[in-house]
């Protein structure tokens, strides 16, 4: 049996990573890969506890949050489809419409 | 049970219906009566749950008075949202209504929810559709404000997601004040979490999107945004953090003692850079969009009142002041569909003068503007009032103080529009009668909710009695 301290680091890292994709990415696709990567870390947590522990209710929110996660890139790509038929373009750069 | 679910469920069934209809009928007058009729029909059932009120309380759901309040505030909003979206004359205008039903349908459900699982899945729910809704204009400007309102809000649920694994991993359980066995891991989960709700209700680290997709996006889609998503947030927030076995369980602890500075500092940061943004503001929709930031930091007050007398005392008066800012703030964004709808910018200038021409519109606005400001006859100032006497009542009297001195910085930019609508008209004005009505409407129902408030106040602590 892995320890739970390994789990914990390993979504930590994948948290750390995803969220340096988000702050630093310039291209609307691989935005939705890092808030994928984002979401799985969490995932990840939830599904190792609930096997070690044979508690269902855990695996159960990660089927729920794998649907909700699909549901999340589909609006994300249809936003960015409509992004593209406005500018030609998915590139965060394009976006300099709205400023304070 | 079944009484308590009908209305999200007349909802969600009216929102595949606008599709169907849409089919059928080749004008929008038929989508605006279907949209009209489903949400009227959920809101009589509401109101008839309001006056047959019997607590219930399931594993997932606790059908209760605060939730039922929401759930009708949230209607409430929907319906007037669709009176102004009425003259939109998109193409595929059916998708619009299909998602504020949708949407309006999951927040019911979110305000009912008592347990993790059941609030991050109507949560996602309602979040989903309003990032969509966002777009709606389906100009560049609105793109970029939905894609900002979809990137951080995606980033907003990766956080409340991790922190409800770490709530998982320290209590075994999704249940709302399940006892923890690390501490440590525990207060991890709950700042996880305020980040991550925080997002949603516009607390101050994160509110930046709040301003661009406000600004953006389309008037009544705004003031929908601005109104029912961020209380639904809060509802949830109040679900978790103010549940008496969360505090039985919580208060006195050490760690909690943080989770309540957390509490304090930003929600005296939201207010004041709110509030002294706002000042600086040419552009109305973009004053309100930050006066809506300032309000999010009064939202968030409640929660760092302590002690049982306080806390029934402040949630009492979150109803009071989230009924005042679902009207004003609804009705002062709704009112900018009034420029927007024949192409004008929303600047100081471009409202200059509106008075001279349109005398009813200008003055049901001005009431709003001086609810929003906390003027006495009005329920702004009820809201205010009430929520500031709680702080007091758990000894956080300095709190208060820092409060009333942001309401009156508020004042001052409240006012300057006030005044610049009464200056010489520079240009011509246009009537929307759907507009100038829903904007009527709330400005009458702000004055008798501000008089009738003081009498109902006292009711109201002891039906609440108290979260579960």
């Amino acid at each position: 049996m892995i320890p739970m301290i390994y789990v914990l680091f390993i979504s930590l890292l994948m948290f750390t990573v995803g969220l340096y994709g988000i702050l630093t990415v310039k291209g609307g696709v691989r935005l939705l890969i890092s808030i994928e990567i984002l979401v799985n870390s969490a995932n990840l947590n939830i599904v190792a506890w609930a096997t070690m522990h044979s508690d269902p209710s855990g695996i159960l929110f990660v089927l729920i949050s794998i649907a909700i996660a699909a549901a999340e890139s589909a609006v994300g790509f249809a936003i960015l489809i409509a992004l593209y038929r406005q500018t030609k373009n998915v590139g965060l750069k394009s976006l300099k419409e709205l400023r304070w | 049970m079944i009484q308590y679910l009908l209305p999200s469920i007349v909802l969600y069934i009216f929102s595949f219906l606008t599709i169907g209809v849409s089919l059928i009928s080749k004008n929008n007058r038929g989508l605006f009566a279907t949209s009209i009729v489903g949400s009227v029909i959920s809101f009589l059932i509401l109101m008839y749950n309001l006056i047959n009120f019997k607590f219930e309380q399931y594993s997932i759901f606790y059908f209760d008075f605060p939730g039922t309040i929401f759930a009708i505030l949230f209607v409430f909003i929907l319906i007037f949202v669709i009176i102004a979206t009425f003259n939109f004359n998109y193409n595929r205008q059916e998708l619009l209504y299909s998602l504020l039903l949708f949407s309006t349908g999951s927040m019911i459900l979110a305000a009912y929810s008592g347990n993790l699982i059941a609030i991050f899945v109507t949560f996602e729910a309602a979040s989903l559709a309003t990032y969509a809704l966002a777009s709606y204009p389906k100009n560049a400007k609105s793109l970029e404000a939905s894609l900002k309102f979809f990137v951080i809000g995606a980033l907003s649920s990766a956080f409340i997601i991790l922190g409800i694994s770490y709530y998982y991993i320290s209590t075994s359980s999704f249940n709302i004040g399940a006892s923890y066995s690390n501490l440590q891991l525990f207060i991890l989960s709950l700042v996880l979490m305020i980040v991550g709700f925080g997002f949603k209700l516009s607390l101050f680290p994160f509110h930046s999107w709040a301003i661009d997709t406000y600004n953006g996006s389309r008037a009544p889609i705004s003031a929908f945004l601005s109104t029912a998503s961020k209380l639904m947030a809060l509802i949830v927030m109040i679900r978790i953090f103010l549940s008496t076995n969360f505090q039985s369980l919580m208060v006195g602890s050490t760690g909690y003692n943080y989770v309540q500075i957390f509490f304090i500092i930003i929600s005296i940061l939201t207010m004041t850079y709110g509030n002294v943004t706002a000042l600086a503001q040419k552009d109305v929709k973009r004053m309100l969009a930050y006066s809506s930031v300032a309000n999010a930091g009064y939202l968030a007050l409640v929660f760092t009142v302590t002690g049982q007398v306080a806390i029934t005392l402040a949630l009492s008066s979150i109803l009071i002041f989230s009924m005042a800012y679902i009207l004003m703030k609804g009705g002062a964004f709704i009112s900018m569909e009034n420029l927007e709808s024949k192409g004008k910018e929303t600047t100081l200038d471009d409202i200059s003068g509106i008075a001279r021409k349109r005398p009813l519109f200008a003055v049901s606005f001005a009431i709003l503007l001086f609810s929003l400001a906390g003027i006495p006859p009005t329920i702004g100032f009820m809201g205010k009032y009430f929520l500031f006497l709680s702080l007091i009542e758990s000894n956080l009297w300095w709190l208060a103080i820092i409060a009333v001195l942001n309401s009156a910085i508020s004042v001052y930019y409240y006012f300057r529009v006030v005044l610049y609508m009464w200056k010489e008209p520079k240009s011509q004005f246009s009537t929307n009668r759907n507009v100038d009505f829903v904007v009527l409407t709330f400005a009458v129902v702000v004055i008798i909710l501000g008089i009738l408030t003081p009498m109902f106040i006292g009711n109201l602590n002891t039906v609440w009695g108290g979260l579960p």
